[in-house]
C-alpha cells in the first residue's frame, strides 16, 4: 500500500476514538461499506439466467409489454429470430416470467411492473444490475450480451 | 388423464404409506411430469398442469401469481438443482401448496401432482366396477 491516505469517513473524526481503533475499523469499512451491502439484489436478480436476460432488455428498452419481453427471450435463449418463435414457446416463456421471475424481480426492485397493462419497467436497482451485468458480462452470458449489445449499439447508430 | 398407470399406482402408493399427507377429501385431477433437460421450467410445468386441471389456456391463468404461494425457482434448485464438481446435489421428497383450490404436490422425481376438494370435481372414481 502506498502512502495514499483514505479520506476519513464521518464517524472517524469521533474524538473519542484513539488512532489505532481508527485504522483497524478504516480497513474493516472497506470491505463493508453501504456500497457493497446493497449488491444482495443485485446477485439475487442475475442469479437465474432468464432474469439476466431480462434485465438485459432494459437496456434496449425502458418499457416492455410482457408478451414482447417473452418473444424477445425467446429469441435470446434458442438463439434465433423473433418471428420464429412457435406460439407455445412464447407462452411457455410468458408463464415462466409471470407467475416467478417478474414478481420476483419486483421483489427486489429491479423493475417496476404495471398489472393493468402487463408493462415492465426499470425500477430504483436496474442500473445497479445493468452495472454488475455489464461488468460480468463477459464470461457469465457472452451470447445474450453480444446479443443486447449489438441490438443496443444498433439503436445508437441510427 | 395422460400419465401411465405405472405412476398413478406410484403416487396411490405414497400416499398410504404417510410419505405425504394423503387429505381424504382431496380428489386427483392432473399430473404433469417436470424434465430437467426440458426448456419449460418448472413454473411453467406447473402452471400448465393447473391450466389443464381448471381447464383453461395456461396464458389465462393469472390470478394469483405462482410467487405469491411458493418461491418456484427456490425450489427448482433444490430439487434439480445443477451439478457440482461433478455430483448432484439432488434433494429428495416432496413440497406441496395451494393454489386458488387446487393441492399442488411437487416430489423430487419430477412429477406433478394437481388436486383439489372432492366437492370441486368428480366424486372419487372407484374404478367403475
Amino acid at each position: 500500500m502506498a502512502g495514499d491516505e483514505l479520506p476519513p469517513d464521518e464517524w472517524e473524526r469521533d474524538p473519542g476514538r484513539t488512532d489505532e481503533e481508527s485504522v483497524a475499523e478504516r480497513d474493516l469499512d472497506i470491505d463493508v461499506s453501504e456500497t457493497i451491502l446493497e449488491l444482495q439484489p443485485v446477485f439475487e436478480a442475475i442469479a437465474h439466467p432468464r432474469r439476466r436476460y431480462l434485465v438485459y432488455t432494459l437496456a434496449e428498452e425502458t418499457e416492455w409489454s410482457l408478451d414482447d419481453l417473452a418473444t424477445k427471450l425467446a429469441a435470446w435463449e434458442t438463439d434465433t429470430v423473433e418471428a420464429n418463435i412457435a406460439t407455445l414457446t412464447r407462452h411457455e416463456i410468458y408463464t415462466s416470467l409471470y407467475h416467478s421471475h417478474v414478481p420476483k424481480l419486483v421483489d427486489l426492485d429491479v423493475i417496476e411492473y404495471d398489472d393493468e397493462t402487463e408493462t415492465i419497467t426499470p425500477g430504483p436497482h436496474a442500473i445497479q444490475v445493468l452495472t454488475a451485468l455489464e461488468g460480468a458480462g463477459g464470461s457469465l452470458d457472452n451470447r445474450q450480451e453480444t446479443h443486447a449489445r449489438s441490438e443496443y449499439d444498433h439503436e445508437d447508430s441510427r | 388423464m395422460t400419465s401411465s398407470n405405472d405412476h398413478t399406482d406410484d403416487g396411490t402408493k405414497l400416499a398410504q404409506d404417510g410419505n405425504e399427507p394423503d387429505d381424504p377429501d382431496m380428489t386427483f385431477v392432473t399430473q404433469a411430469r417436470y424434465e430437467r433437460e426440458s426448456h419449460r421450467d418448472l413454473t411453467t410445468e406447473i402452471i400448465f398442469a393447473i391450466a389443464d386441471a381448471a381447464d383453461v389456456a395456461p396464458v389465462d391463468l393469472k390470478d394469483p401469481p405462482l410467487y405469491e404461494c411458493v418461491d418456484i425457482a427456490a425450489i427448482e434448485d433444490g430439487f434439480f438443482g445443477p451439478k457440482v464438481a461433478g455430483h448432484t446435489r439432488d434433494s429428495e421428497g416432496s413440497v406441496s401448496f395451494r393454489y386458488n383450490q387446487y393441492h399442488v404436490e411437487v416430489a423430487s422425481d419430477g412429477w406433478i401432482t394437481v388436486s383439489e376438494p372432492a366437492e370441486y370435481g368428480n366424486q372419487p372414481d372407484s374404478d367403475g366396477l
